[in-house]
């Protein structure tokens, strides 16, 4: 189905989560990490103004080590807001200021199809991700922690701050790995570019797997399906970088799992059948709605 | 993007059952998490990780070994090595002005830290090392072209310093060898592994 508008709308999608990137990229990443200097002002610390000192994966090593969470730090503060976050809008982080997810998947646009693997129909990334998630738990009581070797989020500092001084600094095997890995068969060459968001990220499964509960709230917010209004068109299975969104026999199914909330299916949902509010989500759910109804008639008459 | 993706994943029932797929799929996934790591560990010589407790232990020694580093790394960046400093006060007073000089690996290195008040380009840490607290120090080295050809490839020192008082607050010497290459004179590398200052670590744990 083609639908004119859908260029224009898919470009200003693009750009406003775009903006919104560059934003998490200088609040979270060196050379700028304005949000982490904040935090030194707030709380008179004077933690390095890097991703590292927000990162999230290290508190949820200590906690599971038992070392308990340092609450009055940059990373004790930033775990707190983004569980809360989490709970209450989903994903934000993920879907709004992650940079290093967003890289590749900007990077990927230009890409052709054609070359690239369609990870989401090949393989569930779900129990992947989880997967993923419980052995990085793990690894510290038998080989070690990986919450660094493996860091994609300070590749992305490594690109800044080697793009405005030349000097990408030490690069160890595992961190070259995951600068391959990241950025080509889970990257450019991967469908929607965030193979590894959708694969590998624990900060993003913990995330998703908090919002999986939230959802079920009503007062937060979330992905909201209107069905009466669905007309099938799949503009939002193509247009979801993560692969949650398909559709089967004539349903639109969604997978919370995997959905990092970057709302650029509804922005190009034509008949306003995707939402991002509070209330029931809808997923599931037969109620029609006679609003959206209207739009998807407006749609066909146009047609 | 094609119709395809809107079917299911292709191994969504590649065992009869939804459920066994995934469960195996999250088992192999948790184990090759923990291989992973295990890789990872495997590595560990790749990098060096000392730990300096002042006033207890404030002499260490470093052997890195460009034989130690990974396939990826030699492919990479073979002439960046690393070493983790950890640099703890478990004294009863405070350090002030602490200062860490490379010395004569001032001009080939770059020292950075987890405080935004140390300052990298004069290597001071310019508030109190108050008594339980630690400083982490990140040394890299950029071995110099050709370096790396010779079986000792560099040595050198970081030195703790007071700047106002000039006291000493210990000292950790690196030393890079190239073990693939045979020494020259083994009588030498002999002597040289006899360190006096303190106990000697040959790579080790990176973070």
């Amino acid at each position: 189905m083609k639908l004119p508008f859908k260029i224009n709308k898919e470009k200003t999608s693009l750009l406003h989560r775009g903006i919104w990137y560059a934003v998490g990229l200088l609040l979270f990443f060196a050379p700028f990490a304005y949000y982490v200097r904040g935090v030194n002002w707030l709380l008179g610390t004077a933690q390095n103004a890097g991703v590292h000192s927000p990162c999230f994966r290290m508190p949820i090593q200590n906690l599971l080590e038992g070392k308990g969470l340092q609450i009055l730090t940059v990373g004790g503060l930033s775990t707190i807001l983004l569980v809360l976050s989490a709970l209450l809008v989903g994903p934000f982080f993920c879907g709004r200021l992650c940079a290093t997810g967003a890289l590749p998947e900007y990077i990927g646009r230009l890409v052709p199809d054609a070359w690239k693997i369609n990870l989401h129909q090949e393989i569930n990334p779900v129990p992947i991700r989880y997967g993923f998630l419980v052995g990085f738990a793990l690894t510290p009581f038998f080989a070690g922690s990986i919450a660094c070797a493996f860091c994609n989020f300070t590749l992305i500092e490594r690109l800044t701050t080697g793009g405005l001084w030349g000097d990408v600094g030490y690069l160890g095997s595992t961190t070259i790995i995951t600068a391959i890995i990241w950025l080509l068969p889970l990257g450019i060459f991967a469908q929607g570019g965030r193979g590894f968001c959708s694969f590998l990220c624990p900060v993003g499964a913990v995330q998703s797997a908090i919002h999986s509960v939230g959802r079920r709230l009503g007062f937060t917010y979330k992905l909201k399906l209107a069905k009466a209004a669905c007309v099938s068109c799949s503009a939002c299975v193509k247009a979801c970088p993560m692969g949650a969104l398909r559709q089967e026999h004539g349903e639109l199914h969604y997978q919370v799992h995997t959905c990092v909330t970057c709302r650029h299916c509804v922005a190009l949902c034509p008949t306003k059948a995707l939402t991002f509010g509070t209330g029931a989500h809808g997923w599931g759910e037969s109620a029609p709605e006679q609003e959206p109804a209207v739009q998807v008639q407006l749609i066909k008459e146009k047609a | 993007m094609t119709e395809t993706r809107s079917k299911s994943p292709a191994i969504g029932k590649l065992f009869g059952s939804t459920k066994i797929t995934w469960i195996l799929l999250f088992i192999a996934m948790v184990s090759l998490t923990l291989s992973v790591g295990y890789y990872k560990k495997s590595l560990n010589a790749e990098g060096a990780t000392v730990e300096l407790e002042w006033p207890k232990s404030t002499a260490k020694a470093v052997v890195l070994d460009l034989a130690d580093q990974g396939v990826a790394k030699q492919l990479v960046q073979p002439d960046k090595v690393r070493a983790k400093i950890s640099y703890s006060n478990k004294g009863d007073n405070p350090i002030a002005d602490l200062q860490v000089q490379t010395g004569e690996l001032s001009t080939i290195s770059q020292i950075t830290a987890n405080s935004s008040a140390f300052d990298k380009q004069t290597g001071t840490l310019n508030q109190l090392l108050n008594p339980g607290n630690k400083l982490s120090l990140t040394l890299s080295i950029d071995l110099p072209p050709g370096a790396s050809d010779a079986h000792e490839v560099y040595a050198g020192e970081l030195r703790f310093v007071g700047t106002e008082k000039s006291t000493s607050y210990g000292t950790v010497s690196i030393r890079i060898i190239n073990s693939r290459l045979p020494a020259t004179d083994p009588g030498k590398e002999n002597r040289s592994n006899q360190s006096d200052t303190g106990s000697e670590h040959r790579g080790g744990h990176n973070h």
